[in-house]
């Protein structure tokens, strides 16, 4: 709450610089807000005949996602600004199976070895996850269009942070593979997280197009492309001989990552906005 | 017994006004301090009516048929013969209420007496242009242009070219209206026409056959009402030689020579033969309307055969019809000016200064004619508004000879000496700003100084000077050798002259005696001061030039790219012009599609919007802008038509000439009275030009995306809707001096979204408001 006091207050002084004759805004306005929903459908290729979760046609999904940007027109093509994005989004373990086989004492944190497929898919893999974005964005508008009306190219870079949780109450998300040898292996009702949550960063193209509805509201139209890159998360498990090593929190965040790529690298973006001064 | 005062004195005004414009409109014109034609009284339905509201109308007037198809054509053809007159009748051409067209009127009553519900049908409207034209509409509107009036002997003349119009609007030629109207818009005839209002006479254009139908129906009306049957055959010989100027007569350089500038006989010949009207009656070379001579050829003997007829030329008096065209030839002169036909009016001037020698409005013509033409010769682009004189017959080609030949200093210097004379006569700024122009050029361009003036002396010797253009003979003496004995040898090159063609004394380039142009005046304070003023407008300018050729060659290879990219900037989105009030001119909005071209309705509505937008959007930008829009207009705002008018007639002379030539327009001295009244001296032009069309690459796009699966929301939306090109145009010109302050065209690849055009005018008004940096201004 602090920071959004903070943010308005910044805006606030925002008016101060504004420079009409250089920069006409849109009828003079040069700050602007606006809130925004975003979706894309996606495929769930790999679980197509293990996990039927829903009785859409090739088992299609769609994401959304909520944001809210508030930007300050520079000059006649671009404006600056900050987007703030929230989502709850479904994710699913594929093919993410454990086996533990490592004597005791166990090494700190949990160790797979020899990742493969479980034999019930339908007890693993449901959960949620939720995220936060924080992004700065440069919106440069196209060949003739004056800020902030027309068509523009968005330029986006922020930090995402995500946590997941159960999807249901008590589900088991892992659980270990049946084995003689290690009867005490570790079942995990809780996706594990580092701190309670990963991160990544997120880079942001769009094109899209802002339409004066009237002296006040616009509408937001726009479509693009996400790239989550760094952050918490693996690119590859490392690969000691035959086996595959890695924690599961790897592996977790690893899949995890893969179902934010899955749900949020296209999107198609509507929205209303103020022209607030 | 006060609100009975109030009331009487409120209704003695009214009268004493309305008796005043009676008598406006009906009393004799001072030629002497003649001022061209306007408007008077309310402004007809014909104008105000939006298209929209005109096709309701004439639908319900039609009775709609059975066949779908056949009421959709008629819908076609009212919606596009609506426009098209809409455009016409808000562009500020038509007159009505005024003298000219009164009489009309009047022609048209005793043309119709015995008809009264045909003449309930018709209005009669004159058209403000040179061009000697009329044509008839399906809504039952004639128009008649002034420069047919012009042309015209008597009454019964103007008669038989309102009957042969009533004809074309009884046989419903206008009917073909649809496809003529395709053919005169459709792009293979794009070159063929200058302008739009070529285009819109060029509607009159029916078939041979109509043609014919209407000139008999029209002489049977003739016939019936009392006029001389005569009249008939006589205008269509008017219209066989319509493009000739009012009348023959000797051309003479009397006008422009002055006590010690002498014209030498070498610029024109020395005789040319008259108009031959016989030789030439069997050709069309000279008419305004297809097989003229055949048609007056059959129409002869049709009166021949007709016997008795009646033998009425004039309604009232021959006076009356004498006046008219007088009138008619005095703003034929205006209207060529606006057109550029600067010789043609010259001549026409001229024509009609032998008649009123003193007549300040016509010498105010003739300094416009030649105002234009020394600017033209000064640009070198002479050529593209007087013709050469061998395309010319009769007299007027010793004017196009003339003014041909000479150079560009001898034609400037010329043209300064009149409008100099012209100024002392009537003093005015407008002509005032005409000398120093042609001062600055003189200086800068010619290099002529005042000293160089000054020190020109005339030669002792007989100068081949010729006043009256007749008589001339070659002299018997060379020229400038200021001796009294001639040599044999002398003598044959004076009888041999055309052996001496190529000798430098004979070449109009070789000749200086322009340079005596102000020697009878070159001590007066006047010219002295007007020379120093240009001279110092010149050094300033000149200076001002150097530094920045200076600048520019001081910059780097990349910041010379940044200053070009900055210039060709500074009159669209650099433009800082300082401009508190504009007079918006007529916005115009045009809806286009590939399938079906040009929607009219949809402009239209369109159009209506956009002018609710720059008021709105004027306010925003606190600029005080004046919006002359003809729809907006009430019956009783006849001064703002009038003054549309003029600012429109303004603007058509000055969006002719090419921005290089920095020409003052013709017409400023009448348009700037009409800006001066919004307290603007400011035109903002605007419009909006949007295109649809189907996507060229759409299936190739459909192909990639459903390759790439992910993007085929995106591909079928793309393959789906249409691809939108919108050019939003805004121009500014100052009205005193005719420069282009700002010319904006901006091309968005986009529909035309009044968020979009909102966004452009904003920022359009915001450049007109702003007024320059120091930098800039220095």
């Amino acid at each position: 709450m602090k920071r959004i006091f903070f943010l308005l207050a910044l805006a606030g002084t925002l008016p101060a610089f504004a420079q009409k004759t250089a920069v006409p805004g849109y009828l003079g306005k040069r700050f602007y807000v606006g809130i925004n929903g975003s979706s894309f459908i996606h495929f769930e290729r790999d679980q197509a005949d293990e996990v039927q979760l829903g009785n859409f046609p090739l088992n299609t999904r769609f994401s959304y996602k909520t944001e809210v940007t508030a930007s300050y027109v520079l000059n006649r093509k671009v404006s600056a600004g900050l987007t703030f994005t929230y989502a709850q989004q479904k994710a699913y373990f594929g093919i993410l199976g454990v086996q533990v086989d490592a004597p005791p004492p166990y090494p700190p944190g949990p160790f797979v070895q020899n990742v493969m497929p479980v034999s019930d898919g339908t007890e693993f893999g449901r959960f949620k996850y939720s995220f936060y974005s924080v992004q700065a964005h440069l919106k440069i508008f196209r060949r003739n269009f004056i800020a902030p009306a027309g068509r523009y190219h968005y330029l986006g870079l922020g930090y995402l942070r995500y946590v997941p949780f159960m999807a249901e109450p008590g589900q088991v998300l892992i659980q270990p593979v049946d084995n003689s040898l290690q009867p005490f292996g570790p079942s995990y009702t809780q996706p594990m997280t580092k701190n309670g949550q990963f991160g990544t960063y997120r880079i942001t193209y769009m094109m899209g197009r802002m339409t004066p509805i009237n002296k006040f509201f616009f509408i937001n139209t726009a479509f693009g492309i996400n790239l989550f890159v760094g952050g918490d998360h693996l690119t590859a498990f490392v690969n000691s001989g035959n086996n595959a090593v890695a924690t599961i929190q790897d592996a977790m965040v690893s899949v995890l990552h893969r179902n934010l790529q899955r749900h949020n690298t296209f999107e198609v973006k509507l929205g209303i906005g103020f022209y607030a001064f | 017994m006060m609100m009975r005062s109030i009331i009487i004195a409120l209704a003695l005004c009214i009268v004493a006004g309305t008796t005043g414009k009676a008598q406006e409109l009906t009393g004799p014109v001072n030629f002497s301090v003649y001022q061209p034609l306007v408007s008077h009284g309310s402004i007809p339905q014909d104008i105000l009516l939006s298209t929209r509201e005109k096709v309701e109308r004439d639908m319900k007037r039609t009775q709609r048929s059975t066949n779908a198809t056949t009421n959709y054509e008629r819908e076609e053809f009212l919606l596009k013969s609506n426009y098209l007159l809409d455009q016409l009748m808000v562009s500020g051409k038509v007159l009505f209420g005024d003298t000219v067209t009164t009489y009309v009127n009047k022609v048209a009553d005793r043309l119709l007496f015995d008809e009264p519900s045909l003449r309930q049908k018709l209005r009669f409207y004159c058209l403000r242009t040179s061009s000697p034209n009329s044509f008839a509409t399906e809504q039952g509107m004639i128009f008649v242009s002034i420069g047919m009036i012009a042309l015209l002997e008597n009454e019964a003349q103007l008669a038989y070219i309102l009957a042969r119009e009533i004809a074309h609007f009884e046989k419903r030629h206008t009917s073909n209206f649809n496809l003529t109207y395709d053919k005169v818009f459709s792009r293979n005839e794009r070159d063929r026409y200058q302008n739009v209002e070529e285009r819109l006479l060029s509607l009159g254009a029916y078939s041979n056959e109509e043609q014919e139908a209407a000139d008999m129906d029209g002489l049977n009306l003739l016939k019936q009402s009392g006029y001389d049957c005569e009249a008939a055959p006589a205008a269509l010989y008017m219209l066989q030689f319509g493009k000739l100027p009012f009348d023959e007569y000797r051309f003479t350089v009397a006008l422009l020579e002055r006590p010690a500038m002498k014209i030498p006989g070498l610029y024109m010949p020395d005789s040319v033969p008259d108009f031959n009207f016989t030789q030439q009656s069997a050709s069309n070379a000279y008419a305004v309307q297809s097989r003229l001579a055949e048609r007056r050829a059959t129409i002869e003997r049709k009166v021949k055969l007709l016997g008795d007829c009646g033998n009425r030329k004039f309604g009232d008096d021959q006076v009356q019809h004498n006046y008219m065209r007088k009138v008619c030839r005095f703003e034929t002169v205006h209207y060529q000016l606006t057109v550029r036909d600067y010789a043609g009016a010259y001549i026409n001037a001229g024509y009609l200064l032998l008649a009123d020698s003193n007549n300040a409005y016509l010498k105010l013509c003739i300094g416009k004619a030649l105002y234009g033409m020394a600017k033209y010769k000064n640009a070198g682009t002479f050529g593209s508004v007087v013709s050469s004189s061998q395309k010319r017959e009769g007299q007027q080609q010793r004017a196009y000879s003339l003014f041909n030949k000479l150079t560009a200093p001898q034609l400037n210097m010329i043209a300064l000496r009149y409008v100099f004379d012209l100024n002392k006569e009537q003093p005015s700024e407008y002509l005032a700003s005409l000398a120093g122009d042609l001062t600055d050029d003189l200086l800068d361009k010619h290099k002529i100084t005042f000293a160089e003036l000054y020190e020109t002396k005339p030669a002792v010797t007989k100068t081949s000077g010729d006043t009256t253009g007749m008589n001339k003979t070659q002299p018997n003496t060379p020229a400038g050798d200021g001796q009294t004995f001639v040599s044999k040898y002398d003598k044959q090159k004076a009888q041999a002259p055309k052996n001496t063609g190529n000798k430098p004394t004979d070449r109009p380039e070789t000749q200086t005696f322009h340079l005596l142009a102000f020697y009878d005046i070159i001590k007066e304070a006047d010219v002295q001061k007007l020379f120093d003023e240009a001279a110092g407008r010149v050094t300033f300018e000149q200076q001002r030039r150097e530094k920045e050729a200076d600048r520019f060659n001081r910059m780097s290879p990349y910041e010379q790219r940044r200053e070009l990219q900055r210039r060709r900037q500074a009159k669209s989105t650099n433009a800082a012009l300082g401009v508190n009030s504009v007079v918006v001119v007529d916005p115009f909005y045009f809806y286009a599609d590939d399938r079906r071209g040009l929607k009219l309705m949809k402009s239209e509505d369109l159009r209506l919007k956009f002018c609710e937008s720059i008021e709105e959007t004027a306010g925003e930008a606190n600029l005080k802008a004046e919006l002359l829009n003809p729809k907006s207009f009430t019956a009783r705002d006849v001064d703002k038509y009038n003054d549309l008018a003029a600012i429109n007639d303004w603007l058509g002379e000055r969006m002719s000439h090419d921005n290089s030539i920095n020409i003052i327009p013709t017409e400023s001295d009448v348009a700037r009275a009409a800006s001066q009244k919004y307290r603007s001296e400011h035109i903002y032009i605007t419009g909006v030009l949007t295109y649809k069309q189907v996507r060229e690459n759409r299936g190739a796009v459909l192909l990639y995306s459903l390759i790439f699966y992910p993007m085929l929301p995106i591909g079928i939306a793309y393959a789906l809707t249409p691809e939108h090109d919108t050019y939003y145009y805004s121009m500014v010109y100052n009205i005193n001096t005719g420069e282009e302050r700002m010319k904006r065209v901006v091309h968005l690849h986009s529909n035309a979204r009044n968020g979009f055009i909102v966004s452009q005018m904003y920022d359009t008004m915001l450049q007109i408001k702003t007024k320059p940096s120091r930098k800039a201004r220095q």
